[in-house]
């Protein structure tokens, strides 16, 4: 446990030295959703659309980025060998990294949920909040298991290259910077695909907005898409040896 | 070192997280039945300006400044002052007297003699939150006295007490039956004929002993001060009239603040037996007497007897009680009506003018009819305007606090968060009236019954339990009623009513008129409608041996509802004894 | 027969099983083809050999992070990239560079807390010669200090065997000195070192043993003195008109080898060639003498295959 602890704190001391990293997934969010809900917007109906899916933007962020070119980084630099040398099991990186970036993903979300409730005048009960917050950190997870995949196919350049497409991607086609409902249908289409369209509808459901499906389809889908991401990244890390 | 990062980060991230939780804006969802707004609240002594007060379920949810909230019915007491229900620390409770009283913002009555049958219904009573159109009751149920003694002239069977021994059983029946207290009448020293009695000291300090080691608080009537200070002596909890005898002494003083007692001086009822004016002035009052109905207004005019009782100085009363809050000893406001020259509800405000008069301060004055009462006979939940007690609450237009007067100038009673209508009619029942044939209701040419299948029958107070009894024969073209009233009853009644299986809309008339004569006396007409859960509305009219025509205001029966009458009866009220009477020619006009 | 730290027989390892950045002779279709080696406990074996010969490919076979094809291959007496062996093994990866961003005392901290039977970490810092630069970010050493770092990572876990894979590949002399002086000290706490190496002098200056491979096969083993004298020599560089063919006729010459317009020449007696080369062609020029690099001295353990038999018994 103590390892694990440790493990926990290296990455967490790794995550906030880097400002490339810092800079990205705590600020862009909430300066998104800043711009956004505040300047662009003249309905409240919206900020409350907006506080749902940025939230889910932001716990992307630190999961694809800390993930994704984290690992990618540091199996270029051979720094993943020696935890597979090491007696420690594999999944105390991983877990550490997936704590660390919750932790983050936590960071990012408070500034944006302190601009909805108090700029936006957004209100949400008590529980409201907190299923809120649950599903936003959640949905680090999904993301998590995306980067995870990048980082141990891809090398350094590559994986900050991809990530950041699978990024944007996910953000635009999962309807989180514009809802998915303005899109052409063919983009309909495709953001039935992204994780980030059924965690925003899964997001939504919990503040009472009402999404195209219903909660436990965006659930079921999203946990079938984190097998299918699992059983991908198993495969890039045996493959990765 | 790495260990300690993650502990210190966690634990940050995930305070932080809890706090942002906790203080992000939640909505306006709480949903009250009732909402208070910009009221200038009393409570306890204080008044909060510009306070909000949420209320669901016939309770103070909320008491705050600023209640966000929405809610069913929202009242803005902009510039009103609210105060909690009051209550009367001295009544005895029978009839319609716990509507009348909270017609007058009276949410909580305490009940110093009634009908020990009349209790568990009572105890039901309050502690149902849907109990909106009348005072809570808090009783001592029977009274302790003598045979002979003061109470038992009122025609309710009272088990007498007659000597120490008896005391201990005595009060464990009372606890049985649902006293809150005991009561008892000690007044040896001035009995107001010589037919009367009085338990004797020992009898009563026993009394007291008992009623202490049964967990209940012991009250005292008395009518001296020697009365009093034997009471005293013997560990009385509080006396429920103050004596009118003489000036009270320094020692009784010292003594009585030592010993913490409390006394409900009763200025009202004194002042009635002293043929102080008051009452009439209360009669007067355009914020009164349109929420009187006629036997009230006699009510408040009437007098005990046609000389001043000696005993009830009405000026050493008031100075007595004077005395007493200057030095220290508690006092409570209690009307004792419906004494002649009180009424339910009215009587209080009026006793509170008087205790103002004798030195209480308006505050002091409203205390002793809210917070101290009810924590003195531990009546919970009641008397504050604070989250989690009962929402009886009374919205005024003017401040108590400048003029205690005020307290009548009612805007709103609400009780158990309901708002009270002052000038409700009952609800027509599911049973549709019929609509009225013919205004000549019965001639006694040939038989009991009229054109609108009403028929007279006998009425008395069995149906509750009472002994009384009636008989009704057409004699000569009349109706002649003997009727032996006994008691048993806290109201006991026996007489000839008019009745139908259908209820009937009489709406379209205005008065009730008949012949009558018989044995002398004070004679009342009950009215009867649909959905009377209490006692039938009821006017006042005289007999005597010579016919004469009574003719009686529909209008004037309070809360009856004329569009559903079941019927009328005649009765003599209050009287224990035998009585006749013949009737004719009973007509609406 | 002294106790053995690893065995290897016959190892073959495809290269099209594996996929990694490292340089390859495109040729080869093996990896390791054949690879025996036997590494005896307690002191310091080198394995030696020119880039692309399979020292890191075997090193990573013996830590389980590649599967050999075929062939067996005993760590400590259980089979290579057992669970239990991690607790007893100890690597410094080539390559393997640790987190920029963390200073070697947090490094140390993490690493050591993987271990059951870690060293404390002042003692790593004292025998490491760490504590100038302990708590400074890991991306503000020199390459010297890095490497001790690293060192000082691979050791944490107190092993019974440590594979240094390159420890001294880009350092200066001084650098080089100082890495020495602390596997000699680690050997003589009772631990087994494996180190790889291109550089005959670490071998020289360290190893007991020392294994050459080539081409994913062991060419020589012995003690390092056999070794060294399998490839002695001298080799003299020069420009000169006579054909390779005369000059490899010569007794004393071992070898020729064109390199440009330069010749290098290895032989057994400098003096006795030079001065027939000097008979035959007065002209010569461009002349240098050197001892033989490693891989002049591979060349000629390839072309003295059969010398090497005997070098492994």
């Amino acid at each position: 446990m103590m390892a694990l602890k440790n493990e926990i704190g290296a990455e967490i001391l790794k995550a906030i030295r880097a400002p490339e990293f810092i800079a990205p997934t705590l600020l862009m969010p909430c300066a998104f959703y800043a711009l956004f809900s505040l300047v662009f917007n003249n309905s409240t109906n919206n900020s409350l659309y907006l506080l749902a899916t940025y939230g889910v933007f932001a716990a992307m962020g630190p999961a694809i980025f800390g993930f994704g070119i984290g690992i990618a980084t540091e199996r270029d630099r051979g720094w993943l060998q020696l935890k597979q040398i090491a007696p420690t099991p594999a999944y105390y990186y991983i877990a550490a990294k997936l704590v660390t970036t919750m932790l983050f993903a936590a960071c990012a979300l408070m500034p944006i949920y302190l601009i909805a409730g108090f700029a936006s005048d957004i209100t949400l009960t008590q529980s409201n909040w907190v299923s809120l917050f649950a599903v936003h950190i959640s949905s680090a997870i999904p993301f998590a298991l995306i980067g995870l995949s990048l980082g141990l196919m891809f090398s350094t350049n590559g994986a900050i290259a991809v990530s950041n497409i699978i990024f944007l991607s996910l953000a635009i086609f999962g309807g989180l910077w514009v809802p998915a409902f303005v899109f052409s249908s063919w983009m309909q289409t495709l953001a039935l695909f992204t994780p980030s369209y059924h965690l925003a509808e899964l997001a939504l459901s919990t503040v009472n907005a009402t999404g195209e499906y219903t909660p436990i389809t965006n659930l079921l889908t999203i946990t079938m898409m984190s097998i299918l991401l699992t059983v991908l990244a198993i495969w890039a890390w045996s493959k990765g040896h | 070192m790495l260990n300690k990062t993650f502990w210190v980060s966690t634990i940050a991230v995930v305070l932080t997280a809890l706090i942002v939780l906790l203080i992000l804006p939640k909505p306006n969802t709480e949903q009250f039945d009732l909402l208070i707004v910009n009221a200038n609240t009393y409570s306890d002594g204080e008044i909060h300006p510009q306070t909000d007060i949420g209320i669901s379920n016939g309770i103070i949810q909320q008491v705050s400044p600023n209640i966000s909230g929405s809610a069913t019915t929202t009242i803005d007491a902009q510039g009103k002052t609210l105060i909690p229900g009051l209550t009367d620390a001295h009544t005895h409770t029978f009839g319609d007297g716990l509507k009348q009283a909270l017609k007058f913002g009276i949410t909580n009555q305490i009940d110093m003699f009634t009908a020990p049958s009349i209790l568990s219904n009572a105890i039901k009573q309050r502690l149902d939150i849907n109990n909106t159109q009348n005072a809570d009751l808090f009783s001592s149920g029977m009274l302790a006295t003598s045979s002979r003694g003061h109470g038992t002239q009122y025609g309710i069977d009272i088990e007498t007490l007659s000597n120490p021994e008896e005391a201990t059983a005595w009060v464990s029946k009372r606890k049985i039956e649902g006293s809150d207290f005991i009561k008892l009448v000690y007044m040896p020293h001035m009995l107001h004929s010589q037919n009367m009695n009085s338990l004797n000291k020992a009898t009563a300090a026993a009394v007291i002993d008992a009623s202490h080691n049964a967990g209940l608080k012991a009250v005292a009537h008395i009518s001296s001060q020697r009365g009093a200070q034997d009471m005293l002596n013997a560990g009385i909890d509080g006396l429920v009239h103050q004596f009118a005898d003489s000036e009270v002494t320094d020692a009784f003083l010292q003594q009585a603040v030592k010993q913490n007692i409390f006394v409900i001086p009763t200025l009202s009822v004194i002042g009635s037996a002293d043929h102080q004016e008051f009452s009439l002035s209360l009669a007067k009052n355009n914020l009164v007497n349109k929420h009187l109905n006629s036997m009230q207004q006699q009510q408040l005019s009437s007098r005990f007897h046609s000389d001043k009782l000696p005993g009830f100085n009405y000026q050493l009363a008031a100075l007595n009680t004077k005395k007493m809050h200057a030095a220290g000893v508690t006092i409570l406001a209690g009307s004792d009506a419906p004494n002649p020259g009180t009424v339910f509800g009215a009587s209080l405000h009026q006793e509170l003018q008087l205790l103002v008069d004798a030195g209480l301060s308006q505050s002091q004055a409203l205390n002793a009819a809210t917070s101290l009462p009810n924590s003195i006979f531990g009546i919970t939940k009641r008397g504050h305007i604070k989250t989690g007690q009962r929402a009886n609450i009374l919205i005024l237009n003017s401040s108590p606090l400048d003029n205690i007067e005020n307290t009548l100038d009612i805007h709103t009673i609400i009780k158990n968060g309901v708002i009270f209508n002052r000038d409700a009619k009952y609800e027509p029942n599911a049973t549709q009236p019929a609509a009225i044939k013919d205004g000549q209701l019965s001639d006694f040419s040939n038989s009991l019954t009229n054109n609108n299948g009403m028929r007279w029958v006998k009425t008395d107070d069995a149906i509750r339990n009472g002994k009384s009894t009636v008989d009704i024969n057409l004699d000569d073209n009349t109706l002649y009623v003997n009727a032996n009233v006994r008691s048993g009853f806290v109201f006991p009644w026996a007489d000839a009513g008019l009745f139908t299986e259908t209820p009937l809309d009489i709406s379209q008339y205005s008065q009730l008129s008949f012949r009558v004569r018989g044995t002398k006396g004070q004679y009342t007409a009950l009215a009867f409608s649909e959905d009377r859960t209490n006692l039938p509305a009821m006017q006042n009219f005289k007999v005597d041996e010579r016919w004469r025509t009574v003719q009686l205001n529909i209008t004037d029966f309070d809360s009856f509802d004329a569009s559903s009458t079941n019927g009328f009866a005649l009765v003599a009220a209050n009287k224990v004894g035998q009585f006749e009477y013949y009737i004719d020619d009973v007509k609406l006009h | 027969m002294k106790p053995t730290a690893l065995i290897s027989k016959n190892l073959q390892l495809n290269y099209n099983n594996y996929s990694n950045n490292y340089s390859k002779n495109k040729g080869d279709s093996k990896a390791l083809n054949g690879l025996s080696l036997t590494v005896p406990e307690g002191g310091i074996t080198a394995i030696l050999g020119s880039n692309g010969a399979g020292k890191t490919t075997f090193i990573k076979c013996a830590l389980g992070l590649l599967q050999t094809n075929s062939g067996s291959l005993q760590v400590l007496g259980q089979p290579a990239g057992g669970k239990r062996l991690k607790q007893h093994v100890g690597a410094m990866m080539q390559g393997a560079d640790l987190p920029d961003l963390l200073s070697a005392r947090e490094h140390l901290t993490l690493v050591c807390s993987y271990y059951q039977n870690a060293s404390p970490i002042a003692q790593l810092i004292e025998q490491c010669g760490l504590s100038d630069f302990v708590d400074k970010r890991y991306k503000t050493l020199s390459d010297g200090q890095k490497r001790r770092v690293q060192f000082a990572a691979a050791i944490a876990g107190r092993p019974k065997l440590i594979f240094l894979d390159e420890p001294t590949t880009g350092l200066d002399l001084k650098a080089r000195q100082i890495l020495w002086n602390t596997i000699r000290n680690l050997s003589q706490n009772g631990s087994t070192v494996i180190l790889t190496t291109h550089y005959l002098a670490d071998a020289d200056a360290l190893a007991d043993h020392t294994i050459v491979i080539n081409k994913g096969k062991t060419i020589a083993q012995g003690t390092t003195d056999n070794v060294r004298n399998i490839a002695s020599g001298t080799v003299i560089r020069c420009q000169t008109y006579i054909s390779q063919r005369t000059i490899k006729s010569l007794p004393t010459v071992k070898s020729v080898n064109t390199s440009g317009r330069l010749i290098d020449i290895l032989c057994n007696d400098s003096n006795t060639t030079l001065k027939m080369l000097l008979e035959l062609d007065p002209h010569l020029s461009d002349l240098t003498v050197s001892t033989p690099s490693l891989d002049q001295a591979f060349e000629q353990l390839l072309n003295n295959c059969s010398t090497t038999q005997g070098l492994t018994q």
